[in-house]
C-alpha cells in the first residue's frame, strides 16, 4: 500500500514539474534563511553583539514574511490547482486520509530535497567565501562539526514541517469538491 | 452480495427539481442491469448514488446488511475502493499524467500491489487496443479512446460492481463489442454490471432493464422484451 502511494507520489512529482520546482525552490530559500538564523543565534555570544543582533532580526523578519505570505499563498495555489484531481481520486474510492497522505508524501520529498540543497548551498558559500557575508560569520570555523550538522538539521526539519503542516491543513479544508459537478463534467 | 436501493431520491441543493424521484432497485452479483432513458432522466445521478459516490437526499442504500447512512465517509470510501469500478460519463482524467498513469493512479490506493495492478492494466490496454498509446497524454486521444482508458481504469482492480455511465456512446461497433465482451466475462466471473445508456439498441437479451424518465423508473423488464 505504501509502495503504491510512493509510486503515484513520485509520478506526480515528475509530471507536475511546475509545482515541484516551485515548492522545492521555496524550501531551498527558506532553509537557507533558517540556517543563517540558526548560525547567527549561535554566534550571539561573540563579542560584536550589535552586528549579530541586526543580522538576526533582519533574517527573522524575512522568514516571517516568507512564512506568513509565501507558503500559504503557494499552498493555496497548489491545492486549488489540484482540487479536480483530488475529486477524481475520491470518486474512485480514495479516502480523504489517503489523498492527504499522498499529498504529504509528495511535499515531504520535494521539501526535503529543496531544504537539503538550500542548506548545502549555504555551507558551500560560507566555506568558499564566494559571496560576501557579515564579518562575524568568519567565526563559523569555531563550530564543532556535530553542532553545525545539528543546526543544518534543524533548518531542514523546520522547513519540511512548515510546508507539510500548511499542505495538510489547506488540502483537508478544500477537499469538498463538487462531486456531482465533476461527474457531469461541468467543473 | 447485493446492493439494494430503498426508496432513494435526490434533490441537488442548487435545483428545486428532484433529479431522482423515490426509486427502489436491487442489484445482485453476477447480473447485467441496464438503466435506459433519455438525456436528463436522472441516470447519472442514480448510478452515482448506487455506487456510493453521491448520498441520496432520502431513502437508503444497503450493501448486504450494511446501511450506508449509518456509516461514515471513511467506511463508504473503503467499500467503493474495494468493490466499485466506475466509468463516468464525463471525461475525467488527470491531464498531466500519461494514459498508463491515469489508469493506475486512482487504483494505487487499492490494497493490491503495484505489480499486480500493472499486470492487470497491461492485459486490459492490450485487449482495448490502447497498448501503443499508454505513453501519450489523454488529450492526445480521441473521445472513444478516452472512454476505453476510463473503462480500463475502472476494471483494473477487478471490482465486484461495475458501473458504466454511457461508456460506449462514442465508440464504434467493434470497440463497443470488445467492451461488452470484457463486461460479459466479468459478469460470468461474478461481478455485477450496471450500464446507463440512452441507446436502447445496445441492450443485450436477458438482461435486467430499467426504463427511466424524468427521474423516475417507468418500466422494468428483460432485454429484448421492452
Amino acid at each position: 500500500m505504501f509502495g503504491n502511494i510512493l509510486w503515484i507520489s513520485l509520478v506526480n512529482i515528475k509530471r507536475k514539474k511546475s509545482y515541484s520546482i516551485t515548492y522545492g525552490a521555496l524550501a531551498f530559500f527558506i532553509s537557507q534563511t533558517f540556517f543563517l538564523v540558526n548560525i547567527s543565534r549561535e554566534l550571539l555570544r561573540l563579542s560584536d553583539v550589535s552586528a549579530i543582533n541586526t543580522f538576526f532580526y533582519v533574517t527573522i523578519f524575512s522568514i516571517l514574511i516568507v512564512s506568513v505570505l509565501l507558503i500559504p499563498m503557494f499552498t493555496l495555489l497548489y491545492v486549488s490547482m489540484r482540487e479536480k484531481e483530488f475529486g477524481i481520486l475520491r470518486i474512485f474510492g480514495a479516502k480523504k486520509s489517503e489523498v492527504l497522505f499522498m499529498a504529504s508524501v509528495e511535499i515531504l520529498i520535494i521539501s526535503c530535497i529543496g531544504a537539503v540543497a538550500g542548506v548545502l548551498c549555504v555551507i558551500i558559500l560560507i566555506y568558499t567565501n564566494i559571496i560576501y557575508l557579515p564579518y562575524f560569520l568568519a567565526h563559523i570555523q569555531r563550530f564543532e562539526l556535530v553542532r553545525f550538522t545539528a543546526l543544518a538539521g534543524q533548518a531542514v526539519s523546520g522547513v519540511v514541517c512548515i510546508e507539510l503542516a500548511f499542505t495538510v491543513f489547506v488540502t483537508s479544508l478544500r477537499m469538498k469538491r463538487n462531486i456531482s459537478g465533476l461527474l457531469r463534467g461541468s467543473v | 452480495m447485493s446492493i439494494k436501493a430503498i426508496s432513494i431520491s435526490k434533490t441537488y441543493p442548487t435545483s428545486p427539481v428532484q433529479a431522482v424521484k423515490p426509486t427502489s432497485i436491487d442489484i445482485n452479483e453476477g447480473t447485467y442491469t441496464f438503466i435506459c432513458g433519455p438525456t436528463g432522466s436522472g441516470k447519472t445521478t442514480l448510478l452515482a448514488i448506487l455506487a456510493g459516490i453521491l448520498s441520496p437526499s432520502a431513502g437508503e442504500i444497503v450493501f448486504d446488511t450494511i446501511r450506508f447512512s449509518e456509516r461514515d465517509d471513511k467506511s463508504v470510501s473503503q467499500f467503493r475502493e474495494q468493490h466499485i469500478g466506475y466509468v463516468p460519463q464525463a471525461t475525467l482524467f488527470i491531464p498531466e499524467l500519461t494514459v498508463w498513469e491515469n489508469i493506475l493512479s486512482p487504483n494505487s490506493f487499492f490494497k493490491m500491489s503495484i505489480k499486480k495492478l500493472k499486470s492487470s492494466a497491461l492485459d486490459l490496454v492490450e485487449r482495448l487496443g490502447l497498448a501503443d498509446k499508454i505513453h501519450m497524454r489523454p488529450f492526445e486521444l480521441s473521445g472513444g479512446e478516452i472512454q476505453k482508458m476510463m473503462m480500463a481504469r475502472a476494471l483494473v482492480k477487478k471490482p465486484t460492481y461495475i458501473f458504466a455511465d454511457e461508456s460506449c456512446s462514442e465508440l464504434d461497433n467493434n470497440s463497443a463489442d470488445v467492451i461488452f465482451k470484457i463486461l460479459d466475462e466479468r459478469k460470468k466471473e461474478g461481478s455485477a454490471v450496471i450500464v446507463a445508456s440512452h441507446d436502447h439498441g445496445t441492450i443485450p437479451e436477458n438482461t435486467d432493464v430499467y426504463m427511466m424518465k424524468d427521474g423516475k423508473i417507468t418500466d422494468y423488464g428483460k432485454g429484448g422484451t421492452l
